[in-house]
């Protein structure tokens, strides 16, 4: 399982940084259209072909990882660090701030995440430049998704608490600041590193739904959701399977984060 | 007991009420909440446009007595007109509500039961289903609910409602049988089942006595949770099956920006998730052992 996981990890970096280097092994760029060679089949030229605008696939597809690749993960990091400045608070202090708290986080959790998620993006402008649409999309998913992380994490920091050395360095006279920072962090690393290894396929799926339902990153900026989105015109995907390669790759994508840590299945 | 129920339907409520009210605060806050249609309109002249922003802003009355307003209107089945759909939201929800009751309690029920009935063969020393089963879980678990609902479309021969059953069911289906298979398979390496076999019991009453209902409570447990899911999984299933239901109103509205129906449509999902995770809760405290 060990090797396994290490395969996955030099997977995903493999895949991460052909994102980055998409500039180089994809020259044509994301949004140039060469109108003379519309949904061109896969050459030498195109390896992934073009679409019907005569964008070169395999260049979204490298920039839509890239996008994906990089925001999930940054959106990921501001989900755990919100959920563990609210849980960590919620189980160490106690009290009405573990109640109010934790009343917050159930009416995160009480609405279904797509419509949690469909109803705060209708709240903000729609008709946004691509790059706003890209910020306003991770940046959602991320102040959004802090509830799960959050509840794991307060019940983590309460079962600390209450541990032997918690309370034997409380009776040595170890201030909440020490104990805090010396004693229950280090102790919680583990949980919040899984928590934030969760949080990125969630998102990745979340943010594929939202382009799938046009309300995610905008054209012509590539992203995973609204590449998926191209595999609607069932038609051409049938006649043409190379189309199929943005699933393919969010497959493998997936299948990797599931084996570097597995799914909280029911998390979203 | 009395008093916990009564304790957690309270704060389901409360949950709901508090939604309510952000979700109001949060629409009052938008931007472009409260431009009248009439204001791009060229026949209106510049006095008719000041005199129709001040008839909008003397209707308005502050975010919670609009709020308090909208709850005494909604206690009378009253949920306004539907700015997008020139419609009452009432008679909207009305008419989508039981497409989506009836996909996703078919859903519900198909990858409860397929989930189940896998995890039952998996636990009972079945590795070919055990591998077969968990693969396609993990498979499935890959993809969002969005690209399945496509894959319906490949599959053609279903009607739209009947497509989004399945593609819930599919959604509903790896969560239950992963969940399901790591408890069962807790369950079925225990030392009184193993007795159990030893002495022979039969495969029914091995399975209903000493599986089954001792898994049950925490089983239940997640019950409200699936709904939650099932019901999330509605909107883009709804949209790209083409079934007529909630989820594909609250894309609508979302795409119409008719942000006050949306949130009448977000507040009853989670009404309907917050009273089946107390359903499951009963049901659970009623099953549980003593």
């Amino acid at each position: 399982m060990k090797s396994l996981r290490r395969a996955a990890m030099a997977l995903l970096a493999g895949i991460y940084l052909s994102a980055l280097l998409a500039g180089w092994l994809a020259p044509a760029g994301y949004a140039r259209q060469l109108r003379e060679s519309p949904a061109a089949k896969p050459s030498a030229h195109f390896w992934l072909g073009t679409d019907e605008l005569g964008r070169d696939s395999l260049a979204r597809l490298l920039y839509g990882s890239r996008v994906s690749l990089s925001l999930a993960p940054a959106a990921a990091a501001l989900a755990t660090l919100l959920g563990a400045a609210a849980g960590i608070s919620a189980g160490y202090w106690g009290g009405w701030i573990d109640t109010s708290l934790a009343r917050v986080m159930d009416l995160f959790l009480s609405v279904p995440w797509l419509f949690f998620l469909l109803s705060v993006r209708a709240v903000l402008p729609l008709n946004v430049r691509p790059l706003e649409s890209v910020g306003i999309t991770f940046l959602l998913l991320g102040l959004l998704g802090w509830a799960g992380p959050a509840r794991v994490l307060r019940s983590a920091a309460r079962e600390i608490a209450g541990e032997d050395f918690m309370i034997q360095a409380r009776a040595r006279g170890c201030g909440r600041l020490r104990l805090l920072t010396h004693h229950l962090l280090p102790n919680l690393a583990p949980v919040l590193a899984v928590q934030f290894w969760m949080s990125i396929p969630i998102f990745i799926l979340s943010e594929a739904n939202l382009g799938f339902l046009g309300l995610g990153v905008a054209e012509p900026l590539p992203s995973w959701g609204n590449l998926l989105a191209g595999l609607q015109n069932l038609d051409v995907v049938m006649g043409c399977p190379w189309r199929l390669a943005p699933l393919v790759l969010l497959l493998v994508v997936m299948a990797c984060f599931h084996l570097i840590v597995p799914m909280e299945d029911f998390s979203k | 007991m009395r008093a916990r129920l009564i304790h957690s339907f309270t704060t389901v409520i409360l949950t709901v009420l508090l939604g309510g009210f952000i979700a109001a605060t949060l629409v009052r806050h938008s931007p472009g909440f409260g431009v009248d249609e009439r204001e791009f309109d060229a026949r209106y002249s510049q006095d008719s446009i000041r005199r129709i922003r001040q008839e909008a802003k003397a209707s308005e009355h502050g975010v919670l007595a609009d709020y308090l307003r909208f709850l005494s209107r909604a206690s009378t089945g009253d949920l306004g007109i539907s700015a997008g759909f020139r419609r009452p939201v009432a008679a909207l929800i009305a008419e989508r509500f039981p497409a989506t009751l009836a996909s996703a309690g078919a859903g519900l029920g198909l990858g409860w039961v397929l989930g189940m009935l896998l995890a039952l063969a998996a636990a009972l020393s079945r590795p070919a289903i055990d591998v077969c089963a968990g693969a396609l879980a993990a498979f499935l678990l890959c993809l969002p609910s969005s690209v399945l609902a496509l894959s319906m479309g490949l599959a053609g021969r279903l009607d739209g409602n009947q497509a989004a059953a399945a593609v819930i069911a599919l959604v509903i289906f790896p969560r239950v049988f992963r969940y399901a298979r790591a408890i069962l398979g807790r369950v079925a390496n225990a030392p009184h089942v193993l007795m159990a076999r030893a002495r022979g019991v039969g495969t029914r009453r091995l399975v209903w006595a000493h599986l089954v209902r001792p898994c049950a409570p925490a089983m239940l447990a997640l019950l409200g949770v699936s709904v939650s899911v099932a019901f999330g999984a509605a909107i883009p299933v709804e949209v790209l099956c083409d079934s007529p239901g909630l989820g594909q109103l609250a894309w609508q509205a979302a795409l119409k920006r008719d942000l006050p129906l949306l949130v009448d449509i977000t507040l009853l999902v989670s009404l309907v998730a917050g009273v089946s995770g107390l359903a499951a809760e009963i049901v659970r405290s009623a099953t549980a052992p003593s």
